[in-house]
C-alpha cells in the first residue's frame, strides 16, 4: 500500500491496529459500545437533565452518597454502569415501575412477529417475483409490477400505514382502529387468535408494502445480471431443466448483492415497525418506544435502543453467515 | 469422401446457415460424422465454428436454417424439451469461455449436477461417480471439491470436460479443450480422447491446427462461414491444396518447429461474403474469386472450394535434363528432374556442390534451355521473363559498373518495354529492400555500395517488375551471420506481403529448415529426396532430417 | 436507441415536472399563502371554504398557508441536511481513501453508525433535547454522512491502484496534484447521484420525525401536519387534511426517484 500520509499519524494509529484482526465485528463492538457511552454519558454529563431530577441511584443501584456517583462522567462510574448492562439490570422504567428489561420483553414478542412476518413476506415476494419477471421482459407483467414498486417506494411508510388506515378503517370499516387485541386480555383459545389477526392483518400489509419494492427490483436487476452470465450456457448444456437453472443457477447469483443488503435494511425495518405501531397502536416495541418518548422515560428509551441496536448486530452476523455460504468466494477473507 | 446414406452417420449437418441479424455468420455447411470418429472443424476466430458447435445442441442465439440430423431425426425440428433430453446425455459440449463454471458450486458439485440431471441416480451415486469421473479426466484428488476460483484456468477446463463427458454421450461436441493445457496434460488429454472414449464421436472445434492433426481422422477448413477444404487429415496436412489451409498450417507453431512463421497479412474479420471468402487475403485471387462463390469439388483426395483449384502450379519442370561439353567430355549437369513451384511457396534447393543446383535455377529462370523435357508454367512465354527474378550469388558481378542505382534498379521495366516515369516503382522497390530512397543515393554509381547494400540493389531490381517467383542463389553465403538473417527476413517478409515464391539454392540445411516449405535434395544431377518440412511436433535434428 | 433515450428522459421530465411543482410552491410560499399558518384565522376543523381553500385544523389555522409553509420547510431542511452531510462525507471519504492509516478506524466508524438504528437514536436524542430546526439538521446529517463517505472512500481507493495514477507518479507527479487532477474528477459523480436518493430519504426522515412529534410542533412541516390530523381521523376531515398533505410528499419523493433512476441509467449507459 502506498504511504500517502505521514510518519506522525502512523504512529498515533498504530495502538489502534493491534485490534485489526477482529475485523469488521470490531465495528459492531465499537458500536454497541458507542451506544453504551452515548447513553451513559447523556444521562450523566449534561448539565440539567433529567438525571439530576431522577437520581443517579435510579441507574446505578449504587447510593447517592457514594462519591463516584455525583453528576459527572468518570470512568469507574461508567465501568459500574457498563456492569449493570451486562448483568441484565438496565434500570427501573419511569412510567411502568418495572425493571426495563421486562418491560422490553413484554412487547417485543408483538414486534417480533410482525417484524419476522413481514420481513418473510416481503422478501419472498419481492424474490420470486423478481426473479420470474426478469424473463419476460417487455410484458404487461413487469411494467406494471416496477411501475407499482416505484410507487411504493415513493410513499413513506408512516403515510401508506395511514392511508390503509383511513381507507379500511375508516372509509370501509373493515379493520379496527387500533390495538393489538381487545383490551389487554390473556385469553387463548381461537376467538382470540382470529381478533390478534384482525389486528395485525393491517400492519402487517403495510410492513411488507413498504419492504417489498426494494426486493423486488434488486431481484429483477440482478436477475436480469446473473441470466446473460457464461455459466447459464453450461448449465443449459447440461440439459437442465429451466426452472432449476433460473433458481439453482441464476438466482443464487442474484441474491448475494440482496444479502449483502441486509444489514441495511435492519434500519429501515426498524423505522417501519416504528411507523406502523404507532398508526395502527399495534402494542409492540416501535409503539413502547413512541410512549416512552412522550413520558420522557429515558432508561426506557435507552434499553429500547440498546436492543435495536444488538438486533441489528445480530442480523448483520447472520447475513455475513449466510453470505459466505452462498458466495464461496468471500470464505477465503478473514477480514473485510 | 463416401456419402453415406444420412440414417447410417451419427451426425448429418446439411446446407447449415446462421446468422446474426442480417448478414449470415456460417453458409452452405455440410458435414458428417460417423460413429465412432473424430471430425475437426479448423478456422480462425470469428469464422462462425463455434456458432456451429452451439447450433447443434440448439443453443445457438442466432438464426439457423438447413437440417441437422442426428441419428436420423432433424434437431431443428424436434420440440425444445425433446432438444433438452438429448443435451448433455447424449450430445454434450465442452466450452471455450472459461468462465463458464458457476462461482458458487464446487466442480464435484456441477459434475454430479450433470449425471444427477439425466439419469435417476440418488444424490449420492451421483456424487460418487463426479468424484470418480473426475479423478479419470485427470483432475488431482485434493482439488475435486474445490470451488471454480480456487483452480486454474487447465483446471476449469478439466471440469468442464468431466461435466460434458461424465454421461458418455454419443456424440461429444470439444470446442478448444486443450488451449490452457501444458504440453503434458495436452498429450495426455488428447491421448485419452481418442482412446478412452470409445463409444464417443467427437466433433473437435478449434483454431490450433497442430491439435485437430493429432486427434481428428477428418478435417474442415472453415473461412469466413464456408468450408474451404475438407478430407482426411492425413493427406490435408502433408499437402494442403487450398491456399487458406496452407497459410493456416503456415503458421501454426507446433507444425513449424524449425520454420520461420508465414502470417496469414490482413486479419481475420477480411472477409469476402459475396465471392470466395478468403479473397481479401489470398495471394494468387482472380477477378472471379470476388464475385463468385466456389464450389467444393473432389480434387487429388479431397474437396476443395478453389476457383484455381488450390494452390497454383506456377512453373514446372518435366524430366528435363541437361549436358555440358568440358574438354570434350560429357558431364549430365542434370538428368530427368521433374519438379514444381506453386504460388506462395517456398522451396529449397540443396546438394553438395557441383550438383547442379545452379544450372537448375538458370534453366529454370529461363536463362538456358534444357536439352530434353519442358518447362512450363503459369503465365506464358512473354511474361516469363519478370515472372521468374534470378537474384544472383555475386552482386557485384551482376551489376553494370557504369549505372547509378537508379539505372541499374529501371533497367529491368524497360526492357520489357514498361512506359516512363519510373521514378515511384523505383523508389518502392528500394524502400522495400530497406535501401534509402533519397535522389542522392539513387544518383549514386552502383558499385560504390557495400557488399550488403548490394545484395539488396540486385534483389531491389528484381523486385521492380513485380515477379511471381524469385530464384536466390546461395544469398548467404559468405555473409555475416546478423546479414544473414536480415537478408533471410526480407525475403520471408516480401514473400508474406506479396506473396512470393521462393526457390532458394543454399547448401546450408539450417537455412534451408527456416525457409522452405519444401526441401529438394539435388545430387548427381538427380533429384534424391524431396522432403516436406511440415510434420507435427517433429524433434529430429535439422541434419539428420536429411538423412532419412 | 433513439426511441430509448427519449423515453428516459420522458421519465426525467416527469420527475422534474414532479417536485419542481412542489419546490415552486415552497419557494414562494410566503408569497402564495393566503393567511399566516400560525395565527389562528377560522374556528377549528373548518370544511374547505372560499376563505379557506383547505379548510382548517384542530387549532383553527388555515390549512392550505400550513401546507405552503411546509413545502418550504421540508425544501430547506432537505436541502441543508444534504448538503452538510455531503460535506462531512467528502472529508471522512477523502481522508479514509487517501490515508491508509486512518482508514481502517474510519470504516469501523462507519460500520458503527449503520449499525445504530436510525430511528432509536433520534427518538433518545429528542427526549433528552427539544429539536429546533438547526439541531435537526445536525442531527439528520450525522446519520446520513456514512453511506457517501463509503462510496467515496471506496471510489478513491479503486482509482488509487489503477495504473495511470502510477504512471502519473512514474512521471514524478506529487499527492497534490494526482488528487486534483484524477481523483476528484471520479468522485463528482459518485456525489451526485447518491444526492438525489439522500434527498428523498431526507424529506420521508424529516416528515417522518415530525409525524410522530419529535420535532419541534411549532414548526410548520408536512410532518407536523399529518401528526395533528392522524389524532381526529374520527372526525372524517382527512380529505381536506391529510390528502394534499400525503399528495404532495408522495410527488416530491417520486419525482426525485424518477430523476435519480434517469440520472443512474444515463451514467450506466455512458460507461459501456
Amino acid at each position: 500500500m502506498t504511504r500517502l500520509g505521514d510518519e506522525k499519524t502512523e504512529r498515533f494509529v498504530a495502538p489502534f491496529l493491534l485490534v485489526k484482526r477482529t475485523g469488521y465485528v470490531g465495528g459492531y463492538i465499537i458500536a454497541l459500545l458507542g451506544i453504551l457511552i452515548l447513553n451513559y454519558s447523556l444521562l450523566r454529563a449534561l448539565p440539567g437533565n433529567l438525571s439530576t431530577v431522577i437520581g443517579a441511584d435510579v441507574m446505578t443501584r449504587i447510593p447517592l452518597t457514594h462519591p463516584e456517583n455525583h453528576v459527572g462522567v468518570s470512568v469507574l462510574s461508567f465501568l459500574a454502569y457498563l456492569q449493570h448492562v451486562l448483568k441484565g439490570d438496565w434500570g427501573v422504567s419511569f412510567f411502568y415501575h418495572q425493571p426495563v428489561i421486562k418491560v422490553i420483553f413484554q412487547f417485543l414478542p408483538w414486534s417480533l412477529i410482525l417484524g419476522a412476518l413481514s420481513m418473510a413476506t416481503a422478501s419472498l415476494l419481492g424474490i420470486i417475483l423478481g426473479a420470474e419477471a426478469a424473463d419476460r421482459k417487455s410484458g404487461l407483467f413487469d411494467r406494471i409490477a416496477s411501475g407499482g414498486a416505484v410507487v411504493f417506494l415513493s410513499i413513506p411508510g408512516y403515510l401508506l400505514a395511514i392511508l390503509l388506515l383511513v381507507i379500511f378503517s375508516v372509509v370501509f370499516h373493515v379493520f379496527p382502529l387500533s390495538g393489538g387485541i381487545q383490551p389487554f386480555q390473556d385469553s387463548g383459545g381461537l376467538s382470540s387468535l382470529m381478533d390478534y389477526l384482525r389486528h395485525l392483518f393491517l400492519p402487517w400489509v403495510t410492513l411488507t408494502l413498504m419492504m417489498f419494492p426494494e426486493y423486488y427490483l434488486l431481484m429483477r436487476s440482478g436477475m436480469m445480471l446473473s441470466l446473460k452470465q457464461p455459466y447459464i450456457l453450461t448449465a443449459r448444456s447440461k440439459g437442465l431443466r429451466e426452472r432449476a437453472i433460473r433458481y439453482r443457477h441464476a438466482a443464487r447469483d442474484a441474491l448475494i448483492p440482496i444479502l449483502t443488503r441486509l444489514g441495511l435494511q435492519m434500519g429501515s425495518l426498524i423505522t417501519g415497525i416504528v411507523f406502523v405501531e404507532v398508526v395502527f397502536s399495534y402494542p409492540g416495541v416501535g409503539a413502547l418506544a413512541y410512549e416512552s418518548l412522550k413520558q420522557r422515560d429515558v432508561l426506557l428509551m435507552d434499553g429500547i435502543l440498546l436492543i435495536g441496536a444488538i438486533w441489528v448486530v445480530l442480523m448483520n452476523l447472520a447475513s455475513d453467515i449466510l453470505l459466505r455460504y452462498l458466495d464461496p468466494r468471500t470464505r477465503q477473507e478473514t477480514t473485510r | 469422401m463416401n456419402r453415406n446414406n444420412q440414417k447410417q452417420a451419427l451426425l448429418s449437418v446439411e446446407n447449415l446457415m446462421i446468422a446474426y441479424g442480417e448478414t449470415p455468420i456460417v453458409e452452405g455447411v455440410h458435414l458428417q460424422v460417423d460413429a465412432g470418429e473424430i471430425v475437426g472443424i479448423v478456422g480462425e476466430s470469428g469464422s462462425g465454428k463455434t456458432s456451429i458447435g452451439l447450433s447443434v445442441l440448439g443453443l445457438c442465439e442466432g438464426r439457423v436454417e438447413g437440417k441437422i440430423y442426428f441419428k436420423g431425426k432433424n434437431l431443428l425440428d424436434i420440440p425444445q424439451e425433446a432438444l433438452r433430453f438429448l443435451r448433455g446425455d447424449r450430445i454434450a459440449m465442452a466450452f471455450q469461455d472459461m468462465a463458464a463454471l458457476h462461482p458458487s458450486y464446487s466442480a464435484l458439485y456441477q459434475v454430479a449436477e450433470a449425471i444427477s440431471a439425466h439419469r435417476k441416480e440418488k444424490n449420492r451415486r451421483a456424487f460418487e461417480e463426479a468424484g470418480k469421473w473426475l479423478r479419470v479426466v485427470g483432475l488431482p484428488k485434493e482439488k475435486i471439491e474445490a470451488f471454480p476460483h480456487q483452480l486454474s484456468g487447465g483446471e476449469r477446463q478439466l471440469v468442464m470436460i468431466a461435466i460434458a463427458t461424465a454421461n458418455q454421450p454419443d456424440l461429444l461436441i470439444l470446442d478448444e479443450p486443450v488451449s490452457f493445457q501444458d504440453e503434458h496434460a495436452k498429450s495426455r488429454l488428447v491421448q485419452w480422447f481418442q482412446t478412452a472414449l470409445k463409444k464417443t464421436s467427437i466433433l473437435l472445434i478449434t483454431h490450433d491446427v497442430s491439435v485437430a492433426a493429432r486427434m481428428a481422422s477428418r478435417l474442415l477448413i472453415l473461412c469466413g462461414g464456408k468450408i474451404v477444404e475438407e478430407g482426411k487429415a492425413r493427406v490435408l496436412i502433408e499437402k494442403p491444396l487450398h491456399p487458406y489451409t496452407r497459410a493456416l498450417f503456415r503458421s501454426n507453431v507446433s507444425l513449424n518447429p524449425h520454420r520461420e512463421l508465414i502470417r496469414i497479412p490482413g486479419d481475420p474479420t477480411e472477409i469476402n461474403r459475396q465471392g470466395c471468402p478468403f479473397q481479401p487475403r489470398c495471394v494468387q485471387a482472380v477477378q472471379q474469386c470476388r464475385f463468385i462463390t466456389p464450389e467444393l469439388k473432389e480434387v487429388d483426395g479431397r474437396r476443395i472450394a478453389c476457383h484455381r483449384g488450390g494452390v497454383v502450379a506456377l512453373l514446372k519442370a518435366d524430366s528435363i535434363s541437361k549436358t555440358f561439353v568440358l574438354k570434350g567430355k560429357k558431364i549430365r549437369a542434370l538428368e530427368n528432374v521433374t519438379l514444381s513451384i506453386h504460388s506462395g511457396e517456398g522451396v529449397a534447393l540443396m546438394g553438395p556442390t557441383g550438383a547442379g543446383k545452379s544450372t537448375l535455377g538458370a534453366l529454370l529462370s529461363g536463362l538456358q534451355k534444357p536439352d530434353r523435357g519442358v518447362i512450363s508454367s503459369d503465365f506464358g512465354r512473354d511474361a516469363f521473363h519478370h515472372m521468374v527474378q534470378m537474384v544472383h550469388q555475386n552482386p557485384k558481378e551482376a551489376i553494370s559498373p557504369r549505372f547509378t542505382v537508379q539505372q541499374t534498379v529501371e533497367e529491368p521495366l524497360i526492357i520489357i518495354g514498361e512506359s516512363r516515369p519510373f521514378d515511384m516503382r523505383v523508389k518502392k522497390a528500394l524502400m522495400e529492400v530497406g535501401l534509402p530512397a533519397s535522389g542522392d543515393f539513387l544518383k549514386r554509381l552502383a558499385y560504390t555500395l557495400s557488399g550488403g547494400e548490394l545484395k539488396r540493389l540486385i534483389l531491389a531490381r528484381a523486385l521492380v517488375v513485380n515477379p511471381l517467383i524469385i530464384i536466390a542463389d546461395e544469398p548467404t553465403a559468405g555473409v555475416d551471420a546478423s546479414f544473414a538473417s536480415q537478408i533471410l527476413r526480407l525475403l520471408m517478409t516480401l514473400q508474406e506481403t506479396r506473396g512470393l515464391s521462393l526457390l532458394m539454392i543454399t547448401h546450408d540445411p539450417y537455412v534451408a529448415q527456416k525457409v522452405a516449405d519444401r526441401i529438394l535434395y539435388l545430387e548427381c544431377g538427380q533429384i534424391k529426396k524431396i522432403t516436406p518440412s511440415l510434420t507435427p511436433v517433429s524433434h529430429k535434428h535439422p541434419a539428420a532430417l536429411l538423412q532419412k | 436507441m433513439n426511441h430509448k433515450s427519449r423515453h428516459l428522459s420522458r421519465i426525467f421530465w416527469w420527475g422534474v415536472a414532479l417536485s419542481g411543482v412542489i419546490i415552486v410552491l415552497g419557494l414562494f410560499a410566503p408569497v402564495l399563502a393566503p393567511f399566516d399558518p400560525w395565527k389562528v384565522t377560522g374556528q377549528p376543523f373548518e370544511l374547505p371554504s372560499l376563505i379557506h381553500l383547505l379548510g382548517t385544523n384542530d387549532a383553527g389555522q388555515d390549512i392550505l398557508s400550513e401546507f405552503l409553509y411546509g413545502c418550504r420547510t421540508s425544501l430547506s431542511i432537505s436541502l441543508s441536511v444534504v448538503a452538510l452531510s455531503t460535506a462531512i462525507a467528502l472529508f471522512v471519504g477523502v481522508t479514509a481513501g487517501i490515508f491508509p492509516h486512518f482508514d481502517w478506524i474510519i470504516m469501523r466508524l462507519i460500520d458503527a453508525f449503520l449499525a445504530v438504528p436510525a430511528l432509536l437514536l433520534f427518538l433518545l436524542v429528542s427526549v433528552h433535547f427539544s429539536l429546533s430546526e438547526t439541531r435537526l439538521i445536525l442531527l439528520l446529517s450525522l446519520v446520513f454522512w456514512t453511506h457517501p463517505a463509503r462510496m467515496i472512500r471506496s471510489q478513491i481507493l479503486s482509482t488509487r491502484n489503477r495504473k495511470y495514477i502510477e504512471a502519473a507518479k512514474g512521471f514524478g507527479a506529487n499527492t497534490v496534484y494526482i488528487t486534483f487532477r484524477h481523483i476528484v474528477p471520479e468522485v463528482f459523480p459518485i456525489l451526485f447521484t447518491g444526492f438525489l436518493t439522500r434527498l428523498r430519504m431526507a424529506v420521508f426522515i424529516e416528515a417522518g420525525l415530525a409525524f410522530l412529534g419529535i420535532s419541534d410542533p411549532t414548526m410548520k412541516s408536512w410532518g407536523t401536519m399529518l401528526h395533528f390530523a392522524s389524532r381526529y381521523l374520527y372526525l372524517n376531515r382527512w380529505a381536506n387534511w391529510i390528502l394534499p398533505v400525503a399528495a404532495s410528499i408522495f410527488c416530491v419523493i417520486l419525482g426525485y426517484t424518477l430523476m435519480g433512476n434517469a440520472f443512474q441509467n444515463i451514467l450506466i449507459r455512458s460507461e459501456k
